[in-house]
């Protein structure tokens, strides 16, 4: 097939007008909808070759046409209703943007992440999505969580709490709800931001906690450039995580090893009250955790686990105790692992457990 | 026999270790230490410095509540060697003005030290069985058909690449005894040892079940029955509690907390 006519010029036209609720039936391959665009960060750590081979195979397992374009660092999938448009300038860290109908989207990019053991989403952490709110103006912010998996039944203030905001200021009320007691369920899983630069223009910005980012306006450009700078962050502390972290034995002739990297401690405000559901949960081989293990109790309050991440198959250490986890990546794990983990917990068991790199 | 040698090359040092999981010095032993040298260490395990001009610093470990026996039984012994005291939340190493270490007392994380070595030499099948089955569920999980001893051996086991031939053949027999036994009794239709090669004189772990290619509501109840084969094979009762992802009593009567996507 013939490459399409697109580059990064044509792109940041077409959807620009997207946002401003004019769509294009023939500028690619498939129809883009006027009304908002959405970019979805996923972390493809392909061994699969380059982002064309990649996406031709992603494009294989999952149904999809795909073509290549003018800028080898654009490439297009798309089925029959509707198409994605993925940016692979760092062919690790991409995104994807898209008109299609929500369903749509999310049914076809889980069933490349379900299945593709090298796809994954980029799972940014309370910190991260924090961070991006010095970036704009807040407009909402959304809190999800679900303790029914790890938490007891009884005797746990906020098991669940789902709220969403919106209007100015929107993060007292999140902080309310921490002087209020529930700092531990409070957890951030979306915002939304008002961005306004004098010379691309304004829009507004939404992200939600699993990388994926929905906006309109009138400048593309001021959408990338938000969705530019949460990657690059979010890529960047994946791979200090793999180059500083990972525990690797080194062997040095006549000298015995060096052991390099490091312990991970993820630590909980809220004690694990009842270290059974906390495991079973944990360790369920469920979405979004994805954890195999057979945990073994070395005291009530100690336990260890050698686990396995079933999405990308690979065995990882943990230790668990009541104030929280160590996570011995070694240097072959992929540093997603710890964010997909830190993030999930800060979902289902504590919207304040953080990561110190002992 | 040392427990842990370290050793600092800026100067020359080498940090001989004893670790005390209990409250009693072998006086002998604790002689011993007093009179080791670098050249000894040298012998050995080899030394990354010139031997002759090393110092040696003995040291040792024991855990909080064993420290002022530890201390005493050194004394009988006439050693004054540095004592790293271990407690649940603070670890210290008690040092005077002419060690080779510098005293400090720094708050740790809840639990016992992390552990780097899982097994070696003389550890049990449960131990074995500990680091192989989630090598093999990994394995599994990446779709792929076979394995040999040597590849789970050497992922499960970090610093296999440094044994020596004899050690690793030890290593490989018990892993493969343990694996063996647990194939046959608990993972009859999951795992199997195969021959292969040419000559058939090679051997392989083949996958005889994936749950990774079943619909992903099957994908999850195949691995969590793989997972209570292998707590029946590392002899644990599986979790009574209730299994997670159940719906709560408001949302099966469509009730739950929703708020609209924007």
């Amino acid at each position: 097939m013939n490459d399409v006519a697109l580059d990064r010029p044509l792109l940041s036209e077409l959807l620009t007008q997207a946002m401003m609720g004019h769509g294009a039936k023939d500028a690619v391959p498939f129809a883009l909808r006027g009304g908002g665009v959405k970019t979805f960060a996923l972390e493809v750590n392909s061994p699969k070759g380059g982002l064309q081979q990649t996406a031709e195979w992603i494009a294989g397992s999952a149904q999809l046409a795909t073509a290549a374009t003018h800028d080898s660092s654009l490439v297009l999938l798309w089925g029959a209703e509707g198409g994605l448009i993925v940016d692979g300038l760092d062919a690790r860290f991409w995104l994807v943007h898209t008109t299609a109908p929500m369903a749509w989207v999310r049914a076809t990019l889980g069933r490349i992440v379900w299945q593709s053991p090298w796809v994954d989403w980029c799972w940014l952490t309370g910190d991260m999505l924090h961070a991006l709110r010095s970036r704009g103006d807040e407009r909402w912010f959304k809190a999800d969580f679900k303790g029914a998996d790890l938490l007891p039944s009884d005797g746990v203030r906020g098991r669940r709490l789902k709220v969403q905001l919106e209007g100015d200021e929107p993060q007292l009320l999140q902080q309310v709800l921490r002087n209020a007691g529930y700092s531990s369920s409070t957890a951030l899983t979306g915002l939304a931001l008002t961005l306004v630069d004098e010379r691309l223009g304004k829009v507004e910005e939404a992200a939600h906690y699993r990388g994926s980012f929905s906006s309109r306006g009138d400048s593309f450009d001021l959408h990338l450039s938000f969705v530019s700078a949460a990657l690059g962050d979010y890529a960047k502390a994946v791979r200090a995580v793999e180059q500083t972290y990972g525990i690797a034995w080194e062997v040095t002739e006549g000298r015995g090893m060096d052991l390099t990297g490091g312990v991970i401690e993820i630590q909980f405000e809220r004690p694990i009250a009842n270290m059974e559901q906390f495991l079973s949960g944990l360790f369920s081989c469920r979405d979004p955790f994805r954890l195999w293990a057979v945990p073994r109790p070395v005291t009530e309050d100690f336990v260890e686990a050698e686990a396995v991440d079933l999405h990308i198959g690979q065995r990882f250490r943990m230790d668990i105790t009541r104030r929280g986890l160590r996570v011995y990546l070694g240097r072959e794990n992929c540093g997603n692992t710890l964010f997909r983990l830190l993030a999930n917990l800060q979902h289902r068991y504590d919207a304040t457990a953080s990561a110190r790199l002992a | 026999m040392v427990d842990g040698i370290s050793v600092k090359e800026v100067g020359g040092v080498a940090l001989a270790t004893e670790c005390k999981s209990g409250a009693n010095v072998d006086i002998g032993q604790a002689k011993g230490y007093g009179a080791m040298t670098c050249t000894d260490v040298a012998r050995f395990v080899g030394l990354p410095f010139n031997h002759e001009s090393a110092i040696l610093q003995p040291l040792y470990a024991c855990l909080l509540e064993s420290r002022d026996r530890v201390r005493l039984g050194l004394g009988k012994a006439g050693l004054n060697a540095p004592l790293l005291v271990i407690g649940d939340a603070r670890v210290r190493l008690e040092a005077e003005a002419g060690d080779q270490v510098a005293a400090f007392n720094e708050v740790v994380p809840p639990g016992p030290p992390p552990r780097y070595i899982a097994v070696d030499a003389v550890s049990d099948d449960q131990e074995f069985l500990e680091v192989l089955l989630p090598e093999l569920i990994a394995t599994v999980s990446r779709g792929e058909e076979f394995v040999s001893l040597n590849t789970l051996l050497s992922a499960a086991v970090p610093y296999w690449d440094v044994f020596g031939v004899d050690a690793k053949k030890q290593l490989r027999s018990r892993a493969r005894d343990a694996l063996v036994r647990a194939f046959e009794k608990n993972f009859a239709n999951d795992f199997r040892f195969e021959a292969t090669g040419p000559k058939l004189d090679r051997e392989v772990v083949r996958v005889l079940a994936r749950p990774g290619e079943f619909d992903p509501r099957g994908q999850t109840q195949g691995w969590q029955r793989l997972r209570r084969q292998a707590s029946a094979a590392l002899g644990r009762s599986p979790s009574k509690q209730p299994s997670p992802g159940q719906q709560t009593l408001f949302e099966d009567l469509g009730l739950g907390i929703e708020i609209g996507e924007t």
